[in-house]
């Protein structure tokens, strides 16, 4: 048995929109295990991305648990959560969120300049990643002269650069074309296959879906099967 | 981790470009204000200073009751009020000095100036009423007649001929031989002098034994104002009247102080507006410049810094541009204070010295690179706030 990374207890999320609740998520339960590949689909709206940024700790739930490492993430104060993120977690964005004023290289180092490591690792670390994602050849250039492939390329090399635990990726993939996305694609699963990241994928895309260990399909803010 | 955050900045203000040079103009502007007003203003008060002490600290002058200036139509000073100086204890030496208008000609050129009829005995020892040496000839002895000592001015910018020792004036049509020539003290209106003998000048002018002035000496070691005091009471028991006025250096240079005093606050408070309009300019780039990048804030969010560390990056680069405003600003302000001195030289006032001064330059950096700061705290702090999602989701 493998230890349970992430689990969710009766999670939920209620936006306030001028004095009326909008639930987003309602009442969620997970339990995602240590090197598992897990994808989320369900139609728009139906509360994938807040799921994800809940999971991530980019969000608070307004209700219920959630644990990582079997710590629950609610009680941990601002500089704490800040670790979290840095150390625990890799995020890819559907719309890459690169700094637009640095490189390749300095983008990647981004995570690790708040772990404080010294700047020969970080260097040769940023490196080592980029070209582990085939950028070797592209280090020093910035995210507007590179094509979206690329860029998705420098979000995951830029979401290992603290060697986290999980990948969480939202719709990774959805501003790419058909074969730019399975190249992303690959690159991912090779983290799960290769590197044991536990990997949570939200998307559209059945094919995606369909490579997953496990499919959790979202409908108004729970889950069916 | 501080030096990276120095990078980012850096990087960002390059990626910025034309932004960050914009907002860094305005830090300029408000520095090289602060900067050269306060430079000028120290010039003006070194050139005031400077001037004064020529006078020199411990000499007396009294003048007709009402006259600030030169020449009297009717003077009310004559050589008994010198004598009875002379009487009073403490005093070292005493001069009755005439002064009278005069049209002076060199080279067939003709100007009014200012002649001054000194003591000759007094001048042979070298006992002047201004401690200005000569930077060529000697001064007059007694038994002298027709020459004079002239001030810089005269020898070297009112004619167009250089005037040197052994060249003749006319004075009022009559020969005068150059046999002195003063250095300068640096305006206009001081170098502009003739110093010939007292008593040729009262011949010349009918003078009488009247004087347009006295220059008190006061022995070393004497207190100037207690001296100062009993040449009044000496002066009024013998004149029975009151109809004079006494001054020190010092008196004047404290009135003077107080004016100047009045103009440094002038320029002091323009320049400190010009500082607040420079500091809302970087608060205002600033708070832009956080709100365009509210989403890179949430990707650093995402990425593992914390509150403190967002708020730090972002006060680095507001202290960076304050900084590097604030470098270029005291360079120009110091062009600009060196400018007006320039200006003013070619104007007469030569006196403005302007040298660089440092512990305003510290200042003024130290100033741009805290208000970069302070103008920076409440932007950032309000995006270091924000919950990572809602900044991510900032377009
Ligand atoms: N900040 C917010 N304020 C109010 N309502 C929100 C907010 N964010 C999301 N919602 C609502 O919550 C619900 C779930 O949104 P979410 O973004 O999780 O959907 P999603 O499944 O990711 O959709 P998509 O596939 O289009 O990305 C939606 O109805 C959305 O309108
Ligand atoms: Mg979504």
């Amino acid at each position: 048995m493998k230890n349970s990374v992430i689990r969710l207890e009766d999670v939920w999320k209620i936006y306030m929109l001028d004095e009326t609740e909008v639930p987003a998520v309602r009442g969620i339960d997970v339990n995602i295990k240590e090197g598992e590949f897990v994808s989320i689909i369900g139609k728009s709206g139906s509360g994938k991305s807040t799921t994800l940024n809940l999971v991530g700790c980019l969000d608070n739930a307004s209700r219920g648990r959630i644990f990582l490492d079997g710590k629950d993430i609610s009680k941990l104060d601002e500089k704490e959560l800040a670790r979290v993120r840095g150390r625990k977690i890799g995020f890819v964005f559907q719309t890459f969120n690169l700094i637009p004023s640095l490189n390749a290289v300095d983008n990647v180092k981004l995570p690790m300049i708040f772990q404080g490591y010294s700047e020969e690792k970080m260097e040769a670390r940023s490196q080592k990643l980029l070209e582990m994602v085939d950028l070797g050849h592209r280090l020093d250039h910035k995210p507007s002269s590179l094509s979206g492939g690329e860029r998705q390329r420098v979000a995951i090399a830029r979401a290992l650069a603290n060697d986290p635990e999980v990948i969480l990726a939202d719709e990774p993939t959805g501003n790419l074309d058909t074969k730019t996305g399975e190249q992303i694609l690959k690159f991912l699963i090779k983290l799960n296959k290769e590197k044991g990241k536990t990997l949570i994928i939200v998307t559209h895309d059945m094919y995606v879906a369909k490579k997953a260990d496990r499919v959790i399909k979202l409908q108004d803010g729970k889950v069916i099967n | 981790m501080i030096k990276d955050f120095f990078m980012y900045g850096l990087k960002n203000m390059r990626h910025r470009q034309l932004r960050s040079w914009l907002t860094i103009l305005g830090v300029v502007v408000g520095i090289a204000a602060i900067v050269s007003l306060i430079t000028i203003g120290e010039g003006l008060e070194n050139a005031i200073t400077d001037q004064f002490s020529a006078l020199g600290a411990d000499k007396i002058r009294v003048i007709p009751e009402g006259l600030t200036g030169p020449p009297a139509e009717v003077s009310g000073l004559t050589d008994d009020d010198v004598d009875t100086i002379e009487d009073v204890i403490g005093v070292d030496w005493v001069a009755g000095v005439t002064m009278n208008y005069a049209t002076v000609e060199y080279d067939n050129l003709e100007t009014i100036m200012f002649i001054k009829g000194y003591p000759e005995d007094l001048a042979e020892e070298g006992k002047i009423d201004i401690d200005l040496g000569l930077v060529d000839g000697s001064w007059y002895r007694n038994g002298d007649t027709n020459v004079a000592v002239i001030g810089d001015a005269v020898a070297n910018s009112v004619f167009d001929e250089e005037i040197r020792v052994n060249n003749n004036l006319l004075i009022d049509d009559e020969k005068f031989r150059v046999i002195g020539i003063l250095e300068a003290l640096g305006d206009q209106g001081s170098d502009t002098v003739v110093y010939i003998p007292l008593d040729y000048a009262r011949d010349k002018f009918e003078m009488g034994d009247e004087v347009n002035a006295i220059v008190v000496a006061i022995e070393e070691g004497e207190d100037i104002t207690e001296i100062g005091d009993k040449i009044a009471k000496d002066l009024e028991r013998r004149r029975d009247d009151d109809n004079f006025d006494m001054f020190t250096p010092d008196q004047l240079l404290d009135q003077l102080g107080s004016i100047l005093g009045v103009v440094q606050f002038l320029l002091g408070g323009i320049a400190a507006i010009s500082l607040l309009v420079g500091g809302i300019g970087i608060m205002n780039s600033m708070y832009t410049s956080v709100l365009e990048r509210t989403k890179q804030i949430g990707v650093m969010k995402a990425v593992g810094a914390s509150r403190f560390e967002i708020m730090f990056i972002f006060l680095i680069e507001a202290g960076l541009i304050g900084l590097v405003g604030g470098l270029i600003g005291v360079v120009m302000g110091n062009v600009f204070a060196f400018a007006v001195e320039g200006v003013a030289g070619l104007m007469g006032f030569g006196l403005l010295r302007i040298t660089i001064e440092w512990d305003i330059v510290a200042f003024a950096l130290v100033f741009a690179f805290v208000i970069g700061m302070i103008s920076g705290v409440y932007p950032s702090w309000k995006a270091a706030k924000l919950k990572p999602v809602e900044a991510l989701r900032w377009e």
